[in-house]
Parts: structure tokens; C-alpha cells; sequence
């Protein structure tokens, strides 16, 4: 890209209160660093609960887990992998003009991935159903304590999915926002912001898929 | 110089796809090999306890793997390296909290 080009698609990219694109984009990425250390924070609260009860109930717990569906986790667990590999790949790719249009292709191809996760989610809820493992009076686990790991399930699992929601939601804007102006897609810090909340709802997941799927397995 | 042959001087020093991809592609192998690894532990016959210790040191490679690689992390300066660690050192300290706690209880 020509210095002309190239300073016209920092200019595309730049916003107040910046000078230079390079400050805007180490602030968006350290801001970002920021929010996600807020949304640990969330889901620790959350985990720091599971851990307590399932040191309360330890048996309980070991025996609902064997209850989710290793299958569905398991599957889903590589798909979000595969999705934060092309994720990956987005920010180094983006910033050659001549890459973008394959930078917004990976973009896509984790967006996709990212709703065959939720499309498989959905098949797992309505199993989970159909088997009465959602807590109440028809609760299919008789073990005292096993409700509770189920409660934590089914918020974590729905928790996430929303946040993997709003991801797709970023990712499709930005491939979309991007085709229409790739002089913009080139410079601008939200490929790295959203590749970095990408990140995130993939970390959070590798936690959620040891500690609800893996108990309970094998003898 | 004409500003279409400086494009193409720039554009020829543009990576390859197959460089930009060649990293992600590998370190995801790994974590694939990892996840396959951590669910044949679950089913191995050893106690609970050397499960679960072995899934979370699995789980906590491929948080790294996915911070320092797909998220770039490698590529940064301190700062921004503790930025990325704050939200797991907060963690850490509520996780030894509980546990002095419950830890201590008779």
C-alpha cells in the first residue's frame, strides 16, 4: 500500500479523541484487556460457586456430570477451537489489502462455526429435557446436590451462549462493515477488539467443558 | 516512483496466506491432540482428584495456547501482558480466599 493509501485508510479508521492510529489501536486493545478481565470476574463468581458446592457434595456432582452429553461437549469444544484458530488469523491477515478479502472469509468461517455451536446446543437442551435434567419435581437424579450442578449448567451453558451470541453478532458486522470499506477494515483496532472477545468466549468455555462434561466419566 | 509500481512493492512484501496460517494451523492441531487427551483421561480408572487436577492443567494449556497465540498475546509488551493476566490474577486470589477458608474448616 502507498503512503497516500495508507495514510487515507488510517484516516478511514481514526476517531476522537486520537491523534494516531497506533495510540487508538494500543488503547482499544488495553481497553479490551480491561473489559475481558471484568468478564473473568463475572464468570469466576460463578465457577468459585460451582467449587464450593461441589466440595460440598463431591458424589452428587461426579454423578450428574456423567449425565451431560460427553458428545455434544466434546464436539462443540473443537468447533469453538477451530473457530478461535480462523479468529486468529483475522488481525495479522487483515492489515494486507491484499489479504482482506481472506480475512473476511475466516471472519465468516468463525461466525459460522460459531452458530453450528449454538445449532448443537440446541440439540443438547432438548435432550437434556427429554431426560429431565432441568431442576424441579420431574429432576431425573435422585442424589442430593445433583440439582445444584444442573443449576450451574444450565446458567453457565445459557451465559455463554449469549455471549457467543453477541460475538457473531460483532464478527458478521465487521466482515460486513469491512467489504463495504476495506481502506477502514484495513487500520481499524475492532478487528483486534473483536478477535480479542472471540478469545474470550472460547477460554471461558474451555473451563465450562472440564467442569460440567468431564466429571462422571469412566468407572 | 509511480504510485501503482509502489503498490506493488508493497503488495509483494504482503505475506502469504499459507505464512499467516501456517502458526494457528499448528498450535490448533495441538490443542485438538489436548482436547482428545483430556477426554480419554476422564475415562481413565484413577481417583477423582488426579482426573480433575490433570483436565484443569489440560484446560489451563489451551487457555494459554488460545491467549498467547490465537489472541496475540506473545506479540506484546509487558503492559499489556498484565493487563491480559489481571482478570486471572483477581481469579486467583478469590479461589485462594475460598480455599483458606474451606480448606480450614474442621
Amino acid at each position: 500500500m502507498s503512503r497516500a493509501t495508507t495514510h487515507s485508510a488510517e484516516e478511514a479508521a481514526l476517531r476522537e479523541p486520537w491523534e494516531d492510529i497506533a495510540r487508538q489501536r494500543q488503547a482499544v486493545e488495553m481497553g479490551m484487556w480491561a473489559f475481558l478481565a471484568s468478564e473473568i470476574l463475572f464468570f469466576t463468581g460463578i465457577f468459585a460457586g460451582y467449587t464450593i458446592y461441589r466440595s460440598t457434595y463431591p458424589e452428587a456432582f461426579w454423578v450428574a456430570g456423567g449425565h451431560t452429553s460427553l458428545f455434544y461437549g466434546g464436539t462443540n469444544t473443537a468447533i469453538l477451537l477451530v473457530s478461535s484458530a480462523a479468529m486468529g488469523i483475522v488481525p495479522s491477515a487483515a492489515r494486507w489489502p491484499s489479504l482482506g478479502s481472506f480475512a473476511r472469509t475466516m471472519l465468516w468461517v468463525a461466525a459460522l462455526l460459531g452458530i453450528a455451536f449454538l445449532v448443537l446446543k440446541g440439540f443438547e437442551y432438548a435432550e437434556d429435557f427429554d431426560e429431565h435434567l432441568f431442576p424441579g419435581p420431574d429432576f431425573e437424579i435422585h442424589e442430593r446436590g445433583a440439582q445444584l450442578f444442573f443449576a450451574f449448567y444450565w446458567c453457565v451453558t445459557a451465559i455463554h451462549a449469549i455471549h457467543l451470541i453477541i460475538g457473531i453478532g460483532l464478527v458478521a458486522r465487521l466482515a460486513i462493515a469491512g467489504a463495504r470499506d476495506p481502506r477502514w477494515f484495513s487500520q481499524t483496532p475492532a478487528v483486534q477488539a473483536t478477535a480479542l472477545y472471540w478469545g474470550l468466549v472460547d477460554v471461558i468455555w474451555t473451563i465450562v467443558f472440564v467442569i460440567l462434561y468431564l466429571p462422571g466419566r469412566g468407572s | 516512483m509511480s504510485r501503482a509500481s509502489t503498490q506493488r512493492r508493497q503488495d509483494s512484501q504482503a505475506p502469504t496466506i499459507a505464512s499467516v496460517v501456517r502458526r494457528p494451523a499448528w498450535v490448533l492441531l495441538i490443542l485438538l491432540v489436548i482436547l482428545a487427551a483430556n477426554i480419554g483421561a476422564a475415562f481413565l480408572p484413577v481417583p477423582h482428584f488426579a482426573k480433575t487436577a490433570f483436565n484443569l492443567l489440560m484446560a489451563a494449556l489451551t487457555v494459554a495456547g488460545i491467549a498467547f497465540i490465537f489472541m496475540e498475546l506473545d506479540h506484546k509488551g509487558v503492559t499489556m501482558r498484565l493487563f491480559a493476566a489481571t482478570g486471572f490474577i483477581w481469579l486467583a486470589i478469590l479461589f485462594l480466599l475460598i480455599f483458606s477458608d474451606y480448606g480450614a474448616r474442621s
